[in-house]
């Protein structure tokens, strides 16, 4: 089991991003998941449906954070799960429930993005998983390490790389063969644009 | 497009230029719009990879919220009063052999070079799309969990009626050799397709499995293929093992 740090360490292993950033990631759902869970699950979730939803939190918090949404005005053990209660109002909508109970419900939630590829169709994730999968396999290593934002240095370690410059020329490489597929693809560029938009 | 407007591109998304140099390119943008469309096709081209890259996120997270809930099962005991459950006694049991064995396994590797080069290939995508069949999921996830054994069974399975998968066969290789079984190792991972993309890591586990196996001739042979090949990913780690070895 992870063990508990603070959350400036967090949030700074978050920012850094990498190894340390997918390290917090860990903690942060290790040390939340049963409150958060059982939060949850005190308000009509199956356990199964909570864990997902917490998961979700979870990556809208990450990338709140790398984004500087957060300004700190509350602890990431408040503002999970704020974001968790915001994620499970949008489920709730989605099924229908009355505004009525939902407005009561509503007061602590935070006004958070979704990441919406989360609840993409599965149609169109396995467009853009298709996309990726024509790559060869060290490239999607690259690129995936390269968007964690792992350093050059950590990924030539990784990868078995000589130095940061031969990563540096293979990541070029890797999203110019990308680049050329993407613009050969309509359908999948109006999904990203979707996306973007 | 030339490399250098390439990079140029990469620059001006990554935030990396100077105020004088974004303003200038934004100029350059105004009045090209061929430059500003390759622009637009690269930011989408960033986001399709940040995309994937959330989305094995949350495949990380599932599979991490397995190691914690397995975790749980095994800290449960710590709570109960042992006297009044039998469970407990199962429990501890599957602990001590699992500790027995993990002791073991370290002494049966040893410290020479091969199992030093030993890690098993992490599955760093993470992706795998809704219409894979329900067998090589299975296989990954265990395959994700550490838990070979299982992988290695759902992988078999899944052979069975897609014998041409050379990324089924190249993860079954690796499952064997994290299980010792070296020989087995060495049978899958002869069948990856020289065309796929696992085809390099392949021929580096083929190497260790041969000098696991105490082969080190076919062993040495294909780690010196590798070092010869200037663009191979794995001719590094070649190197520095055939130093090692030699």
């Amino acid at each position: 089991m992870a063990k508990r740090q603070s959350d400036q360490d967090l949030i700074h292993g978050i920012k850094s991003g990498g190894k340390l950033c997918e390290e917090a990631m860990r903690v942060i759902y290790a040390q939340y998941v049963d409150e958060a869970v059982s939060y949850l699950t005190r308000r009509s979730f199956q356990e199964e449906e909570a864990r997902d939803v917490v998961q979700d939190a979870v990556i809208n918090l990450l990338m709140n954070i790398q984004q500087g949404k957060f300004q700190g005005n509350s602890s990431l053990k408040t503002y999970l799960f704020a974001i968790s209660k915001n994620l499970w109002l949008r489920k709730l909508r989605r099924q229908g429930v009355e505004e009525s109970y939902l407005d009561k419900q509503d007061k602590d939630a935070v006004d958070t993005e979704s990441p919406e590829v989360l609840v993409m169709g599965d149609q169109k994730k396995r467009d853009l998983q298709e996309i990726m999968g024509n790559l060869k396999e060290k490239c999607l290593e690259v690129l995936s390490l390269w968007s964690q934002k792992y350093a050059m240095k950590e990924i030539a370690e990784q990868l078995g790389y000589m130095n940061e410059q031969v990563v540096r020329n293979k990541k070029n490489h890797c999203m110019k063969e990308l680049k050329e597929l993407v613009r050969q693809n309509p359908e999948v560029r109006r999904t990203i644009q979707e996306w973007i938009n | 497009m030339n490399e250098h407007v390439f990079e140029q591109i990469e620059a001006y998304l990554a935030g990396s230029m100077t105020e004088a140099q974004k303003s200038a390119f934004e100029q350059q943008m105004n009045s090209d719009s061929s430059l500003a469309e390759e622009v637009k096709l690269q930011q989408e081209t960033h986001t399709l990879v940040n995309l994937t890259t959330t989305l094995s996120y949350k495949d990380k997270l599932k599979a991490f919220d397995k190691e914690l809930t397995a975790d749980l099962v095994e800290e449960a005991p710590k709570v109960i009063p042992f006297w009044k459950n039998a469970r407990v006694w199962l429990a501890a049991a599957t602990i001590l052999i699992a500790v027995s064995a993990l002791l073991f396994s370290q002494l049966r590797y040893g410290p020479n070079a091969y199992s030093q080069s030993f890690s098993v290939y992490q599955d760093v995508t993470g992706l795998r799309s809704n219409d894979t069949l329900t067998t090589f999921r299975t296989a990954m996830s265990a395959y994700n969990r550490a838990q070979y054994d299982i992988a290695i069974r759902y992988l078999n399975q899944h052979l069975e009626s897609k014998k041409e998968d050379s990324e089924a066969w190249f993860y079954l290789g690796n499952s064997y050799l994290a299980q010792e079984e070296y020989k087995k190792g060495l049978q899958a991972l002869k069948k990856v397709d020289p065309s796929s993309k696992y085809h390099e890591a392949a021929s580096w586990y083929q190497a260790l499995a041969y000098g696991f196996n105490k082969q080190e001739e076919e062993a040495i042979n294909i780690l010196e293929n590798i070092k010869s090949e200037p663009t191979h990913g794995y001719q590094q780690k070649a190197d520095k093992l055939l130093k090692e070895i030699q």
